[in-house]
């Protein structure tokens, strides 16, 4: 099933979010799309890498999200229409070539894909990169459904070619995670070789272009704000009333629905806001003067709000405009909270339809965190250092990174003091192994080592920060989904590369000691661990230790696919003491304790076989799979 | 007319897939749809709480139920069940899979299911019980617990979708192999549910 390729024009289909982009991409004559996984913006890319040789299109995961901007910049520079995408936080990493790139602008269509996480439900904060859109001076446009994702993603692609301008599409956690109906259109197909045009008063920004760059783009900005008074997907629908309601993205969604819950439909205005930034001036400018109450609705933080509030002040309207001081700052919206902010402004006390059910109080609900799998590596590397920690009797503070292995704050192993952003564990490392007295420990996964651990470690060597790097090599991006990376020798379409050795490169930083260990082989694990450590504190330089084993979700869907049989562990209830040593410690959450002997649950073990080297009474054998 | 649905569970019970059939399902009925799914952490043994709007000559236009709005819950897992009851009002229809999964963290003390199907009964909830897992093994597909329950949710017969359509989604979605066990296993979720509301 290959919906996003399907060449029938009129069929409606129901796709998630990110497919829906990568449709618009496809049906836009998109050429070249480019990415680093982060949830939730991970689908456009796979989709559009799994029909890619079809297509005739190239999709590349790029090592990090800077070098994804910037090869579809090369891309754009030669005419060709082309996307990156990444999730919020990557456009931090990305922001260096974004601030440019509205400088240079783009010939072919340039979309930058930002799908930001209010709520955090996977990220380590809820940045609103609309407002990037207004320190860069580049236009954002944001859908509020997956239908309407498709059709902004093709109406950006022209305004980015028209205005010769990057267009920064800003989907949120529920417009590209959410799955609903696509209209299909026609496919386009550009030429995939495009010519790179010398011009180094564009290309080239030394200062004296880049004065005379942003001067050009002060003179854009106006043009491009006047010219999204007319954008599609901005609307006003009028209603003849005092009353206007502002809604940018997916808040028109559930102003929509809180107005019919409250059934306020013909009673109050509603201008869709699709383009927050910049503000379409002469459209909102407009819907001000006929209103006396404004009510601006959106997600974070109050772009559009301060906009409006701008434009009123130099038109010299004195309507009152509502906004964060009703609406939540923090967080996703819902229905809910916006038929509160409804009653708020209103001041009514107007009926919500149905009451909900109070959580009773007993029994009390244990919390369910998401944990490490049955079977995952990380668990055992964990488990393995933390003995080689106790026998020498250290106290280390642990740098953590993003990935799986952040799983490792939890209990019972709480081996995470730190996590900042992506690549941070040993670049803080570096920091805290200069000022204070324990031994430093980063733990770091694979993808994470690519994307930006390498400078910090050569930082490390350079400026002679001594501290234990445990590189997790699971052979995958894990976290977001199993995507390859440059140490895995496959591309994001299935082509097969040159793999790149972690070793090899930790020695080219320059590290003397560099370890490698199986962690399913705990006893040498837990000495190469000692010996790592020991050196650590004898030597007091930067030691490397890459510990590798496939992640286990890889491993067992391998199996399944070969229809090979996972090996099968049973407990001997004569030697098992119900100690604990295996649940409470080890922590795997395929074995239980029922009536003080563990039991191991076949539907959720997956053969790693640690638990058999954990057990201190040797209660755990292998059978017959 | 809308219907709110709202599915829990645990990660790695099929909760997002149940979700993507029932929104093909609507699709194919020409409603108007949005699933919303949380990917990413949630995936690891977490909790899994997905939304299903289904509108039949009427557009949904945001993804996310609200408190006290859902017309059915179908509930993968009992302590989910709890966690997530505020999405339910009096008039709300539960099918509860009568499995607990301990959380993947040591936790002092886990609910028994008899004592979570007391909480719900003093909430004064209309629900339907099934061991879905038990069925599934019966059949010989152990991992389509979850079709068993959409099964019981089409029996129930308050969707604007008919059980072709539903059929028809599930041959679409699911890997070919697995196809034929599938529709055996909603099936028998489907006669599940209409006996237990015949009586
Ligand atoms: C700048 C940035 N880009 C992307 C992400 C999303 N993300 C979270 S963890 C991760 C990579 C995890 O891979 P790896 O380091 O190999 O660890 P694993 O999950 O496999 O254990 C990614 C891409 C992010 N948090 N920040």
């Amino acid at each position: 099933m290959n919906k996003i390729s399907v060449n029938k024009s009129g069929l409606e289909v129901l796709l998630l979010g990110n497919e829906a982009i990568a449709r618009g991409a496809l049906e836009a004559g998109v050429r070249v799309a480019t990415g680093y996984p982060g949830t939730p913006s991970t689908e456009i890319i796979e989709a559009l890498a799994e029909v890619s040789e079809e297509m005739g299109i190239y999709v590349e995961w790029s090592t990090n999200e800077k070098i994804a901007l910037e090869v579809a910049m090369g891309a754009s520079m030669c005419g060709l229409r082309s996307l990156a995408a990444m999730k919020h936080v990557g456009l931090n990493v990305a922001m260096d070539p974004f601030m440019s790139s509205a400088y240079t602008g783009a010939i072919g269509g340039l979309i930058i894909v930002s799908a930001d996480d209010p709520s955090c439900h996977s990220s380590q904060n809820e940045q609103d990169n609309r407002l990037a859109g207004l320190h860069a001076l580049i236009p954002v446009m944001e859908p509020y459904s997956p239908g309407e994702a498709k059709e902004i993603v093709k109406e950006a692609f022209d305004f980015s070619e028209k205005h010769e301008t990057p267009v920064i599409l800003r989907t949120t956690t529920r417009v590209s995670h959410s799955r609903g109906n696509v209209r299909l259109g026609n496919i386009e197909v550009r030429a995939s070789k495009g010519h790179f045009e010398k011009n180094v008063k564009r290309w080239v920004l030394i200062p004296s272009n880049a004065r005379v760059r942003r001067g050009l783009l002060l003179e854009k900005w106006d043009d491009i704000k006047r010219d999204l008074s007319h954008f599609k997907y901005n609307r006003f629908e009028d209603h003849e009333s005092d009353e206007t309601i502002i809604a940018s993205g997916i808040a028109y969604g559930y102003v929509k629905e809180a107005v019919r819950a409250l059934g306020l439909e013909e009673k109050v205005n509603i201008l869709k806001i699709s383009t927050p930034v910049p503000l379409p001036e002469k459209l909102v400018g407009e819907c001000l003067e006929s209103s006396k109450r404004v009510l601006v609705v959106e997600e974070l933080e109050p772009v559009v709000e301060f906009q409006v509030k701008k434009l009123a002040f130099e038109l010299g309207l004195n309507c009152s405009i509502y906004g964060k001081n009703i609406v939540p700052r923090q967080g996703e919206l819902n229905s809910d909270i916006v038929v509160d902010v409804l009653r708020a402004f209103f001041k009514s006390n107007l009926k919500a339809t149905a009451t909900p059910v109070d959580l009773p109080k007993k029994p009390i609900i244990p919390p369910r965190p998401p944990v490490l799998c049955p079977g995952c590596p990380h668990r055992a590397t964990f488990y393995a250092l933390k003995r080689a920690v106790g026998i020498l009797k250290l106290k280390p503070v642990y740098t953590g990174d993003i990935g799986c292995y952040t799983l490792g704050v939890l209990p019972p192993y709480e081996m995470t003091d730190t996590t900042i952003c992506m690549g941070a564990s040993i670049g803080l490392a570096n920091g805290l192994s200069k000022f204070q007295e324990n031994p430093v420990i980063a733990f770091i996964g694979d993808s994470t080592f690519f994307h930006s651990g390498i400078p910090s470690l050569i930082n490390a060597v350079y400026n002679d920060s001594p501290m234990l790097v445990v590189i997790m090599d699971n052979r995958t991006t894990a976290m977001t989904g199993h995507q390859p990376h440059p140490g895995t020798g496959v591309r994001a379409d299935g082509s097969t590369t040159a793999s790149i050795r972690i070793e090899d490169l930790a020695k080219a930083c320059g590290v003397d000691y560099v370890y490698t260990i199986d962690p399913f082989n705990l006893e040498d694990s837990t000495n190469t661990f000692r010996k790592a450590l020991k050196t650590l504190i004898d030597y007091k330089k930067p030691i490397v230790v890459v510990s590798r084993r496939e992640c286990v979700l890889i491993t067992v869907s391998r199996a399944r696919r070969e229809g090979r049989r996972l090996p099968k562990f049973r407990v001997d209830v004569d030697k098992c003491t119900g100690c604990s040593v295996c649940t409470r410690i080890f922590g795997c959450p395929a074995i239980s304790i029922v009536e003080e002997k563990a039991v191991i649950d076949d539907t959720l073990c997956t053969g790693c076989g640690v638990c058999l080297q954990v057990c201190p009474y040797k209660a755990i054998y292998e059978v017959e799979a | 007319m809308i219907c709110n649905i709202v599915i829990v569970g645990v990660g790695g019970q099929g909760v997002i897939t149940l979700a993507r059939i029932l929104g093909e399902a609507a699709v194919k009925s020409a409603c108007s749809v949005l699933a919303s799914e949380v990917h990413g952490m949630a995936q690891r043994g977490g909790s899994v709480v997905v939304h299903v709007r289904i509108g039949f000559k009427e557009q949904v236009h945001a993804p996310l139920v609200g408190k006290g709005q859902a017309n059915i819950m179908v509930c993968l897992e009992a302590l989910e069940a709890l966690r997530n009851i505020f999405y339910a009002n009096e008039k709300t229809i539960l099918i509860i899979n009568e499995r607990i999964i301990r959380p993947g963290i040591p936790v002092n003390k886990i609910p028994s299911l008899v004592e979570v199907l007391e909480a719900l009964k003093s909430c004064k909830l209309t629900y339907h019980t099934l061991k879905a897992e038990d069925i599934a093994k019966e059949i010989g597909i152990p991992f389509a617990a979850n079709t068993i329950m959409l099964g019981a949710l089409m029996g129930l017969e308050t969707l604007p979708l008919s059980k072709e359509a539903v059929e028809e989604a599930i041959a679409t979605i699911l890997p070919k192999k697995y196809v034929e066990k599938n529709l055996e296993a909603f099936e028998r979720g489907w006669k599940i549910i209409k006996q237990m509301s015949s009586q």
